[in-house]
């Protein structure tokens, strides 16, 4: 239904209220009870955000984090309509105002977007499996890798040290979120740059780890030798028993 | 977007890292060079963070504590009331089980889920949530 245009003005101003609190004569409403409508928003708008960022609430404080929340509230202008995107909102805004800096918390940006991809993996569509077998040989067949996952890079070790103590570690930390093929429940682990290459590249190449192996100990500086096939092996039955791979290609 | 340049799709993206950490963090041949650690489920990840940072001089420590343990909205849909207790223990049971990942880590109480799905009946909203995605 069309709603006139007189209407959808009301809406603009009391939503402007309710996120602003700076009050206007709005018809229709009852004196002295519009703030009602401000505080029940605000309180939705708060809890949904507690719940999704509970790490940042715990390192920051709650005087620090109502006023994150209490900016992108009134400035912030959140425009989807699906609460649970909320967050992904409340991130990209702080992220955008540059609010970690002006507030001497250069991890913010980190920690946000780290309590941000534990919801995305959970909750993003599913992606199509590839055909896999069990059984395998774990350098000279091809890897099947669980395709419900994504690597984080952060400039901050949030997702390993307190925030007092990761503020002074900048540098480049990796997280891989997978999902779990039958619970959906997302897992973590926290890569070495070196295991992130190993992964890249297996994905894009679609390779047995062997073809890749020489180009590995290139760029790790070792020799390709039984070492390094010890340590490969390790690795891929590592990930393959916590079903960050599925199994092996079909030839 | 800045998210975007926060996840890593492509090995040349690691290049940088590689110079700077692996050679670094590399101790000796004896060492595992691909060694890694699995920081467990979500539900551990948080609670062991929580922890930390709540151990910081932090006012609101037993606050964020409290929200953690609201995290998927269980407040909203009655705590209590919808078998959580069992999806308490049948979730322990099979994170046991399936994850080898947090030998260590104590089980929190903040639940599995943080996407508003509800910890009630969240394996059958999680379906259904998929099945009308795929529509």
């Amino acid at each position: 239904m069309k709603l006139r245009k007189e209407t959808i003005e009301i809406q603009e101003q009391l939503g402007a209220y309710c996120r602003t609190g700076i009050e206007q004569e709005l018809p229709g409403i009852t004196p002295g009870r519009i703030h009602h409508y401000r505080r029940l928003i605000s309180n939705v708008v708060n809890d949904t955000l507690r719940t999704a960022f509970p790490i940042t609430v715990a390192a920051l404080g709650d005087e620090t984090w109502l006023l994150l929340v209490e900016d992108f509230f009134s400035a912030g202008v959140p425009q989807t309509p699906q609460v649970w995107k909320l967050p992904l909102e409340f991130y990209q805004f702080h992220a955008s105002r540059e609010s970690g800096k002006r507030l001497n918390l250069p991890f913010l940006d980190d920690l946000l977007y780290f309590e941000w991809m534990e919801i995305e993996i959970h909750t993003m569509p599913d992606r199509p499996y590839p055909d896999f077998v069990n059984e395998g040989d774990l350098l000279k067949d091809t890897l099947a890798f669980n395709p419900e996952y994504e690597i984080v890079k952060l400039e901050y070790p949030v997702h390993t040290h307190p925030v007092r103590e990761a503020r002074e570690l900048k540098g480049e930390y990796f997280s891989l979120l997978y999902r779990m093929p039958e619970s959906g429940n997302v897992q973590f682990l926290n890569l070495s740059a070196l295991n992130v290459y190993i992964i890249t590249r297996l994905q894009e190449e679609k390779v047995p780890l062997n073809e890749i192996k020489n180009e590995i100990a290139r760029v790790a500086g070792i020799e390709s030798g039984r070492y390094l096939d010890d340590a490969l092996t390790k690795f891929s039955g590592d990930l393959l028993e916590r079903k960050m791979i599925l199994g092996f290609k079909e030839k | 977007m800045k998210t975007d340049k926060k996840i890593l799709k492509s090995a040349s993206m690691v290049a940088g890292a590689l110079l700077t950490t692996t050679l670094a963090t590399t101790p000796s041949f004896g060492a595992d060079i691909l060694a890694y650690n699995s920081l467990g489920s979500g539900a551990q990840v948080r609670s062991h963070l929580i922890d930390m940072n709540s151990n910081q001089v932090n006012p609101m420590e037993t606050n964020a504590l409290k929200f953690a343990e609201l995290k998927c909205g269980e407040g909203k849909c009655g705590e209590g009331k919808c078998g959580e207790d069992d999806k308490k223990e049948d979730a322990k049971k099979s994170e046991a089980t399936k994850a080898k990942t947090t030998e260590t880590a104590t089980e929190s109480k903040s639940a599995e889920a943080k996407c508003g799905e509800g910890k009630c009946g969240e394996g059958e909203k999680k379906e259904t949530t998929k099945k009308s995605e795929k529509k």
